[in-house]
Formats: C-alpha cells, structure tokens, sequence
C-alpha cells in the first residue's frame, strides 16, 4: 500500500471510528421544515448596557454585559474565601463563609429541593480612563435562600431590628439586670410600643465598617426609634436606647454575624407566577464585586441609587421590595431572635440542618 | 508540512492524529520506534499534538450578533474586532515568540475509549459509554516531586502541607469520635425528634378541634380570659401540657446535639478535606511531569455608546471604545474524562454524561487598555496598572454522577441551549455523598498594578497591589439547570 493511500485508510479509519463512537448513544435528530427554520433567528443572549456616574475627574463609566440565562440550583461548599492575604497588618480574609449553601431541602432536610434562582446574571466593568478600576459579577433577579457561617464578610447586608418595648424589658430582666427606670416606666404605660433600628456590619466596637466586618450591630449614635407617641414623648428614653461602644442600657447591641445562618434572598414569600418570565419578588441588586479601589456601582434596585464597593472582594447582599413595594432588610430579627441568630435550612438531605454534614 | 511527514502505524487500532492546518498553523507528527509501538494498547483512539502553534495577528476577524442596549430600550449593534488571538508553547511571551506547543506524548495521549456501562458505576449497563480522557502525569509521585528541586511548584507546596495537615488533625478528630457515643447520639437525637414531631401534630390536632369548636386559636395559645368556656380551658391546659412536654424534648435534644453536632460537622468535614488534597497533589504532578502548557492570548475591542445614566431619557455623551487582552500561559487540561452515554427518561432516548474537568493555569493577566500602540504597548508600568493578574490558578470541576446525577444537555423548542443535573433526592443522597467526588476552584494569587516578570512569576514594582488568594473549597451542586433565553 503506497503513503497515500496508507494514510487515506487511516484517516477513513479515524472518521469511521469517530462517527461510530459518536452515535453509540441512540439518538434520533429530528428535521426542521421550512417553516420552523423560518422561526429561528439569531438569538441575543448578549447584550451590552453602558451607563456613567460621576463627572469630571471622579467620572467612572461603565460596561455591562447581560447574559440571557436562567439558573436554578441548589449546591453547597464547605468554604469559600475570597482575598486571603494580610490586610492593614491582620492576616484574614475580604469574605470567608464556612457551610457555604445556596437554596435548601425542604423539611428540615427530608423534604425537596428549594433552589435558589437567578435571573440574567450579568458582569460589569467599572473603567476611568482606560483602566479598569473594578469588575462585579451580579444577578439581574435573584431568589432564594443563602446558608452560611459567615466569619468575615466586606459588602453590605441590612439587618432590620423589631420588637416592643416590653421585649425590651424582657430581655433585659433575662440578663440578671436592674431595668433603668425610665424603660420600665415607659414599658409600664406600653409595653406593646414598637421599638426598632436598623443594623449594619460593624467593628466589635460599633463603629460602622464595611471591611472585614464580624459582627452586625446598630452602630455607635443610633437610637432605636418608635411610632408610638407616648413613648417617644419620654424624656430621656431614646437616649438611654442610643447603641454606645456595643451596647445600649446595658443591652448587647452587636451579634457576630456567624448567628444569622440562612439569609433571604429577594421576597421568598412571594410565589412566582408560571405565567411570566420573570422571577416574582427577586432581588435585583445582588452582587460581587472586586476592584483595587473604591467603586461606586449602579444600584440596580433604585437606578437613581448606587452601592460602594471597597477594594478587594466585596460581596452585597440586597434590600428587596415587600408586598407593599417598601424595601426591606434581608434579615429581620426581634429582640429574642437577634440574641440566638436565625436558624439554618438543610441543605443536607437527613442532615438536621446542620451545615453540610453529611454532604 | 504536517500531513508530508512519514508515519509509521504497525497497529490499526491505534490511529495517531495530528491537526493538519494549513497558513500560520504548524505541527509535524514524529515517528515512533518500535518500542514504543509495542505499549500501545489495542483499543481506542489517542490523540497527540506536537510542534504545534497559531497565531492569527496577520489575519483579521471580528464577532457580530452582540448588541447594546440604550436607556430608551433600543438595541444597536455592536461590532467585536478581534485584533490578537495566539495558541503557542508556554514561554511564548504573551505570543511574541514562536514557541512551539505539544499536547499528551505517545504513551499518554488524549484518548476516545470506547466502554462497557457494566464496567462503570451507576451508568446503564446497557449502556456503550464514550470516553474522552486527557493526559494524566502520574509517572511521578507527588513526594519525589516535592522533593525535586528544579520543579517550580509556586508556593503549591505550601499549600499542600497546610492543607495536610487540616486533613490530618481532621482525622485525628474522627478517631477521637467513639463510635459507641456516635451511634447513641444519633438513636437519641432521632428518638427525640420523632417526639418533637409527635407532640407538634398533637398540638395542631388541639387547634383543628377548637376550629371545629368556633373557639378563637388565640385563645387556645394565649389563653381563654376570665370569662372563657370550659371548652376553651379544656383544650387550652391540652394545648399547654404538649407544649411543656415539647419544651422538655426540645431542651433534651439541644443537650443531645451539643454533642452530636459537633461529632457530626467532624466527619462530614473529611470528604472535603481529602478532596482538596487529592486535588492540589493533582496539580503538583502536573508541575513535576515536566510537560508544558499552553500560552493563549485574545484582544478584542468594540466601541459603546456613553450615556449619562440607566434612566430612560438619559442622554448620549459620546462614544467610547473599550478594550480587552487576556493573556494565560501554561495553559493545561490534565487527568480529565468526559464520558457520554445514551440513558432514557420519561420515555425518551436522551444523551447523558459526566465531566471530571482538571484545569492548570500558571497566570492569566487581564489588561483594559490598547496593547497594540502608546503607552500601553512601550510603558510596562503604564500597562502594569491597567492589569490585573491572576496566578497559580486551577479548577478540579465535577459535574454529574452517573445516572444518578447525570449531566444532561438539551436543546429547547426555541432553539436555546439548556444544561442540567438532575437534582439529587433523599433516595440517592447517600450514594451521592459517599462517591460523587468534590470540586474545588482555587487562585493562588491576585494582584493589580507592577510589572510580571518577563520569565513569569508574580507582578511587583511601581503601583503593586496583592489581593491574596481565592478558593471555593468542597463544592457538590446537588442540582442545577440552567437554560439560556433572549434578552
């Protein structure tokens, strides 16, 4: 057999073995007619948005790209830690979240999976000049439960505090302490008065920090604030509720954030409709986000809003709208659940929902 | 060149393929000796490249299709052009030198096997599985590369002894575990739960009877009020002593999973822990085999609209053209199988598989300005810091386990690509947990801004800043689907 024909054997040789291989599944492709292929067109599942914040000098412009996907999954990692490295003199991490899931099991994990959705994931560049000053990876909608020890985190999260003032009162006897006066007083002519405050990512000494934080708290200043009248008409009482260094009229007003286990993502308890494309009570503004400096980006929530990022990793974690279009923190706690955090989902099958034991 | 070269094929079963492209593509196929003929195994198809680079500067391509969407709603298209796109031989500085490439060797090529279901765990059995399995460098143990010290393993081996060592005081944890204890945790934490959800239903059973009854289910939970019916206290103190009773089973399973939990979170921490070792010993054999990856560059470029904001009267102010080069050197797929097989569902022939993805790639530096002219192109500082570099970087990716988890690929009635695992369920975890193994994602370095050195290596200099290292460690995606659409 001369060269040519040899290697023309082996090439015939090569495709027959390859087509065989390749139709070993039993497959069937179906022909289009004339008029279903007149149906196709080109789909855009890419799509590029710009956008500017800023002017002058402290102008930052921007490019998104849009991915046309749907995502549903449920999935769990024992760690993921994102900017590991020594950091103003403190080795540790931008973001370190042990037990790490998205979605959950239903009935405490005897159930089905609950995933977690998303919507036109999208990622975006933040450019002064020709550099690119950061990048964030975020999710158009998104749904769903997020799990997780998190030991450190830089980003945003919202915790909205509410209860009465007799939970006050209550937790306050339940510390073995004298109940300053003007809280029994006031607890005494209502004790049903609601009483609430917005907490955010503090340092262990409440002042605010979005970097490395530990510890979610009403920062030093703030004051639990109430509707009710009477109440606020107490002299002296907001004062004696203004977070100091932690604390406030001998409360603890900072928990570490590894107690809040299982943090809702968008409006959960909102069904989504079959008949739409769209994810029915999702968070729109969702995201990570790196960068070697301090970046403005888009709220995508409130376009006439943006989120700063810090430099490093920076993970946010959204307001969503509730059923009367106000937005709401994604952790709400009384004044009983922000002493014993919130309990996890399983996202272990048969695991009591105890991190990913078992998985 | 190429397809001119002589090659010698003493086995038809063993079919040796080199990519024959013509203009700037260049491979040569070498010929084999009798020895090495004599270990090739009568199965299958391998799969080596050799002497292998491209290089597309001469010619020109651009991407179309890609649109941008305005603030008013209106798409206008936005044309791509590809101004750099390299495949070469690592040590190709960014695609400038003409260093040639090699893809797997004789011994170790890419291989298409052809397998039996019956021979691999949880595929029919009926089943003809289709095997495409990269290279593996195991001809060296991870210790004798650990102790070669011509091997550049980039701080890995650090990483590896830290990592052992987490595994090992793992174990230690777990052989401290009596399994006499375990075994009585367990029994108890489910005797316990099994009363707590006894009581529960006994507890909205009291509630369905005072529902039948018109009382109000406050009353039953909060109490009837002085001037309540005898009903109304009859099933209240019902309601109470459940909810006493519930309080004691809840306190003693709390006293139970004091020690359970922990003993638990112990055990299930060892999977993931061998997992990341298995995985960082994979790249450090990959280091010691003394095989090199590949370099692989891409510019591209398009030009944008500005507008002042996302509103929708927002205004346009002017037009701007972004650019993007990525370049990655040692560039390697090693250890990896992909498997395909025919499955059925809901009636239907359906094409199944599993990928086991193992990635190396030494740096990949992502630049936003013109490398082609100015500044960026004659300033390296000034290119520096328009950089971002990332380093000793791999992925060891599981998708799909079996005909338990199988990866399914599928296209919609609308002409979109949809991918999916099907989601593990109560009746498969146990067998999911034990043997689908995990992934694990790890950067080695970030880092933004100074010069990377021409050899490699981490950036430093004018404007250097390090983000440290990133890892998604011990992932397992208990279900996915994902399914593209219009935008």
């Amino acid at each position: 057999m001369s060269f040519k024909r040899q290697q023309l054997f082996h090439c015939l040789s090569l495709i027959t073995i390859l087509a065989t291989g390749f139709s070993l599944p039993v497959l069937a492709l179906q022909s289009l007619n004339d008029d279903e292929l007149g149906d196709v067109t080109g789909q855009a599942v890419v799509n590029l948005v710009t956008d500017t914040i800023g002017s002058g000098a402290n102008e930052t412009r921007y490019t998104r790209v849009d991915l046309g996907i749907d995502v549903k999954t449920q999935l769990n990692a024992d760690q993921i830690s994102l900017g590991t490295r020594t950091r103003d003199g403190v080795e540790g991490a931008d973001l370190n979240i042990d037990n790490l899931a998205l979605g959950y099991i239903t009935d405490n994990g005897n159930g089905e999976i609950e995933p977690f959705r998303i919507r036109n994931p999208y990622i975006e560049f933040a450019y002064q000049g020709d550099e690119i000053v950061g990048m964030r990876v975020g999710f158009g909608e998104a749904k769903g439960y997020l799990s997780g020890d998190i030991s450190q985190l830089s980003g945003n999260i919202a915790v909205g505090i509410n209860g009465t003032l007799g939970e006050i009162r209550d937790a306050l006897r339940a510390t073995g302490q004298d109940v300053p006066f003007l809280i029994n007083l006031a607890a005494g002519i209502s004790s049903g008065a609601n009483m609430e405050a917005e907490a955010e990512l503090v340092l262990e000494n409440g002042v605010p920090s979005n970097v490395r934080a530990t510890r979610v708290g009403i920062p030093n200043g703030e004051s639990l604030a109430t509707d009710d009248p009477l109440v606020a008409a107490i002299g002296g009482l907001l004062g004696i509720l203004t977070s100091n260094d932690c604390g406030a009229a001998g409360l603890s007003t900072c928990f570490p954030l590894t107690n809040y286990r299982s943090l809702p993502v968008g409006n959960v308890d909102v069904p989504d409709d079959l008949t739409t494309d769209n994810i029915e009570g999702a968070a729109r503004g969702m995201f990570l986000a790196f960068g070697h400096q301090d970046v403005q980006w888009r709220d995508l929530e409130n376009t006439a809003n943006t989120v700063s990022s810090a430099a490093g990793a920076f993970l946010n974690v959204p307001k969503f709208r509730n059923e009367d279009g106000e937005l709401q923190a994604p952790i709400n706690v009384n004044f009983t659940q922000v002493f014993s955090g919130i309990q996890r989902l399983a996202s272990c099958y048969n695991s009591g929902g105890q991190g990913t034991v078992g998985c | 060149m190429g397809c001119s070269q002589s090659v010698r094929l003493r086995k038809a079963w063993f079919v040796l393929v080199a990519l024959c492209l013509t203009g700037f593509v260049r491979a040569e196929l070498q010929e084999l000796d009798d020895d090495d003929l004599s270990s090739a195994q009568g199965s299958g198809v391998g799969l080596v490249i050799e002497d292998f680079s491209f290089d597309g500067s001469t010619g020109s391509l651009s991407v179309g299709g890609v649109e941008q969407k305005t603030p008013s709603g209106s798409d206008v298209e936005v044309g791509i052009s590809v101004t750099r796109l390299y495949l070469k031989g690592e040590g190709s500085r960014r695609g400038i030198d003409d260093v040639r490439y090699g893809f797997g060797s004789i011994e170790n090529p890419l291989r298409l096997d052809i397998l039996s279901g019956s021979d691999i765990a949880n595929v029919p059995d009926t089943s003809t599985v289709l095997q495409v399995a990269w290279p593996t460098y195991q001809e060296r143990s991870v210790d004798e590369v650990l102790n070669d010290n011509s091997v550049d393993l980039n701080g890995l081996d650090g990483l590896l002894a830290e990592r052992r060592v987490a595994l090992q005081d793992n174990l230690a944890a777990v052989a401290a575990i009596n399994p006499t204890d375990l075994a009585r945790w367990e029994a108890e934490a489910a005797v316990r739960n099994a009363e707590i959800a006894r009581l529960n239903a006994l507890r909205e059973d009291v509630l369905d009877r005072a529902r039948d009854a018109g009382i109000d289910i406050e009353d039953i939970t909060d109490g009837c009020g002085l001037f309540g019916s005898r009903a109304c206290r009859r099933l209240r103190d019902e309601y109470q002593e459940y909810g006493d009773d519930l309080q004691d089973e809840r306190t003693a399973l709390s006293s139970v999973l004091e020690d359970l939990t922990p003993a638990r979170r112990t055990l299930s921490q060892t999977p993931g822990r061998e997992a990341q070792v298995k995985s960082i010993e994979g790249v450090i054999q990959r280091l010691g085999g003394g095989i090199s990856g590949a370099d692989v560059g891409i510019s591209f470029s398009y030009e944008v609209a500005d507008f002042s904001s996302l509103a929708s009267d927002a205004t346009q102010t002017g037009t701007r053209v972004d650019h993007h080069s990525y370049d990655l050197t040692g560039v390697d797929i090693y250890g990896t199988s992909l498997r395909l097989f025919g499955n059925s569902r809901a009636g239907k022939r359906t094409l199944d598989g599993e990928l086991d993805l193992k990635l190396y790639v030494k740096s990949l530096d992502l630049t936003s300005c013109d490398i082609s002219q100015g500044a960026c192109l004659n300033n390296p500082v000034y290119r520096g810091n328009r950089t971002y570099y990332f380093s000793d970087i791999f992925f060891d990716l599981r998708l799909g386990y079996g005909t338990i988890q199988p990866l399914e690929f599928a296209v919609t009635p609308e002409g979109h690509i949809n991918l999916r695992l099907a989601p593990v369920t109560s009746a498969t975890a146990a067998d999911f947990y034990a043997n689908s193994p995990k992934s694990n994602i790890y950067i080695g370095h970030v880092d933004h801004g100074g010069v990377r050195p021409a050899g490699g290596g981490l950036p430093s200099g004018s404007g250097h800043q390090s983000f440290g290292a990133s890892e998604v460690a011990g992932l397992r995606i208990q279900y996915l689907d994902v399914t593209t659409h219009d935008l």
